[in-house]
């Protein structure tokens, strides 16, 4: 692994990051990047897939939002190959859901640079809007914060409840990526730090996109574990409680009592990746003499129907590659916490497959795979 | 469903069964006079491997009292590795039910080939007894679901 601790001289972050962006796209190495850029609005940061490096203005590998997950726009990029390369800039969540993806075949691997970042955590896209409104600057701050150990949001905000409880502060390292952006314990208002592998290294130095003179930054190390620890504690004891709201029929019912089956959870999910789900398929167009008739079995139904089965379904069919991304979250417009319930029923079910997303592009993913003689008891096959 | 005379409970299970075995099972089950519970209502499948969560728990949501997928043996799948396949779907979705308080004992998995027509009455007397002992699906009495 080699390390690099670029001095600014006197240039800011956003800009020192934007002249390597720059670099990268003008080295040919990538045809194009996907990066988060400041909206013409200013008061949000969308995915911008980028060709003109005079547009890598007002962008932001740092910025504390993410109204749309970039796995998703990663696969609309890549499920089959674009015949360039792309460089993508992914937080943790990110990265370890594009791991998924390229298991399931919807990313192409080889058509993509990958550059992962630290995140310091983010805001719902509506506070981040409200919070650039009254004039501050959210990244700039989190970039601060970031450089003494620890982040903490702007009095009377939060960050997104699944940021709260997200074990993974510190980028996805290579050679799951390609080369990652640190932020923790960086002080990012006087140097950038890089890390890569020995190859893609000398291929920047090469190409004269980047200079490695292996000035690690152990401190980050430190951070990113502590952190790690701290937010495993919190995950585990904000799951506990919720495991209980949610161990009974009635539970569930209360849970998704204000559900009202729009399917944004899984529209913006970036694991939820069929073309054609089957809760929007014919499958699930019922005839007005089918409604009838379980109206008329159990004497009543709710409608719009089966709002207890999409959401056990969905579990069934993707819980185990849940990143706990909180995209689910996000989109709900009733506030109905699916994050939580998605990684309370995946901290199970990943444990018991021993298996757990983004981890690595080898291990098979669990529905595609077994082994001949396992969970016989677990299926309930009898002894 | 119809009720017998005594009003007693007659579990109601739905049977997902395998086409190459555990089908074929049921049918010699049939032609041998083999007695078992009349409460079970069977699809046919190509393979345990067809089988998707969504239309066991359809089943189980619309007031199925349980579910029994039957397959081949490991090994005498013919289409190679379904049955293996269909196991660890069915292990992840009773874990799931599991954890949200769903009675995990109304979906069964068994391997039962097509010349076990003795094992395909005997498993379905054990699961109406099994079933017998739960009682009722409550969720066939919700409406909210
Ligand atoms: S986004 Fe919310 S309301 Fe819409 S289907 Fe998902 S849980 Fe239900
Ligand atoms: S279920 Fe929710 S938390 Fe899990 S990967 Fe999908 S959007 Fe992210
Ligand atoms: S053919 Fe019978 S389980 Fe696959």
């Amino acid at each position: 692994m080699k390390t690099t601790t670029i001095d600014l001289a006197g240039a800011d972050f956003t800009g020192g990051i934007e002249a390597f962006l720059a670099r990268l796209l003008e080295s040919g190495l990538v045809g194009s990047l996907l990066v988060p850029k400041k909206t013409t609005g200013g008061d949000n940061y969308v995915q911008a897939l980028i060709k003109n490096p005079a547009l890598l203005q007002d962008t932001d590998v740092s910025a504390p939002v993410m109204p749309v997950h970039a796995a998703r726009i990663i696969s609309n990029l890549t499920f089959r190959d674009p015949g360039e390369k792309i460089g993508v800039v992914v937080r943790p969540c990110e990265a370890r859901a594009l791991v998924e993806l390229v298991k399931f075949k919807q990313i192409t691997r080889e058509a993509l640079f990958i550059i992962a970042v630290d995140c310091l955590g983010t805001y719902e896209p509506k506070v981040f809007s409200a919070l650039v409104k009254a004039g501050q600057d959210p990244a700039a701050e989190l970039r601060r914060q970031a450089a003494a150990g620890s982040t903490s949001p702007t009095e009377g905000a939060a960050f997104r409840s699944a940021c709260e409880i997200c074990s993974f502060p510190g980028a996805v390292e290579p050679p799951l990526v390609d080369l990652v952006i640190g932020l923790w314990g960086v002080d990012c208002g006087r140097e950038l730090y890089f890390e890569a592998e020995d190859e893609t290294a000398a291929l920047l130095a090469e190409k004269q996109v980047l200079e490695f003179n292996d000035r690690e930054n152990s401190r980050r190390r430190e951070i990113i574990a502590r952190l790690s620890g701290e937010r495993a504690e919190s995950r585990d004891l904000v799951l506990d409680e919720f495991s209980r709201r949610v161990d009974s029929l009635k539970g569930i019912q209360e849970l998704l009592s204000t559900c009202m089956r729009c399917h944004n959870c899984m529209i913006n999910c970036p694991i939820c990746y069929c073309r054609e789900c089957v809760f929007r398929s014919p499958t699930f167009e019922h005839t007005p003499d089918q409604y009838l008739g379980w109206a008329g079995e159990k004497g009543a139904i709710r409608m719009p129907a089966n709002t207890v089965m999409f959401h056990l379904t969905r579990l069934n069919h993707m819980v185990i590659s849940c990143v706990g991304c909180g995209m689910c979250d996000t989109a709900c417009p009733n506030d109905i916490p699916v994050m939580s319930l998605f990684r309370t029923v995946g901290r199970k079910t990943q444990a018991m497959m021993e298996y757990e997303p983004g981890r690595s592009y080898d291990e098979p993913a669990p529905a595609t795979t077994f082994r001949e003689n396992e969970f016989a008891k677990e299926a309930g096959c009898g002894h | 469903m119809s009720e017998n005379s005594s009003n007693e409970f007659e579990p109601r299970i739905v049977g997902f069964l395998c086409h190459w075995c555990t089908y074929t099972g049921a049918d010699l089950a049939g032609t041998t006079r083999q007695q078992y519970p009349a409460g079970i209502r069977i699809i046919h499948l190509m393979c345990s491997g067809a089988i998707d969560v969504v239309y066991i728990l359809k089943a189980l949501l619309d007031g199925a009292d349980g579910v029994l997928v039957g397959g081949c043996h490991p090994g005498d799948c013919h289409y190679q590795t379904g049955n293996l396949k269909a196991r660890r779907r069915i292990a992840l979705l009773r874990s799931i039910m599991e954890t949200l308080g769903l009675d995990q004992e109304r979906v069964w998995l068994r391997w039962i080939s097509a010349s076990e027509g003795r094992l395909f009455a005997e498993t379905i007397r054990e699961y109406d007894g099994a079933l017998k002992q739960q009682g009722a699906n409550p969720l066939a009495g919700e409406w909210d679901l």
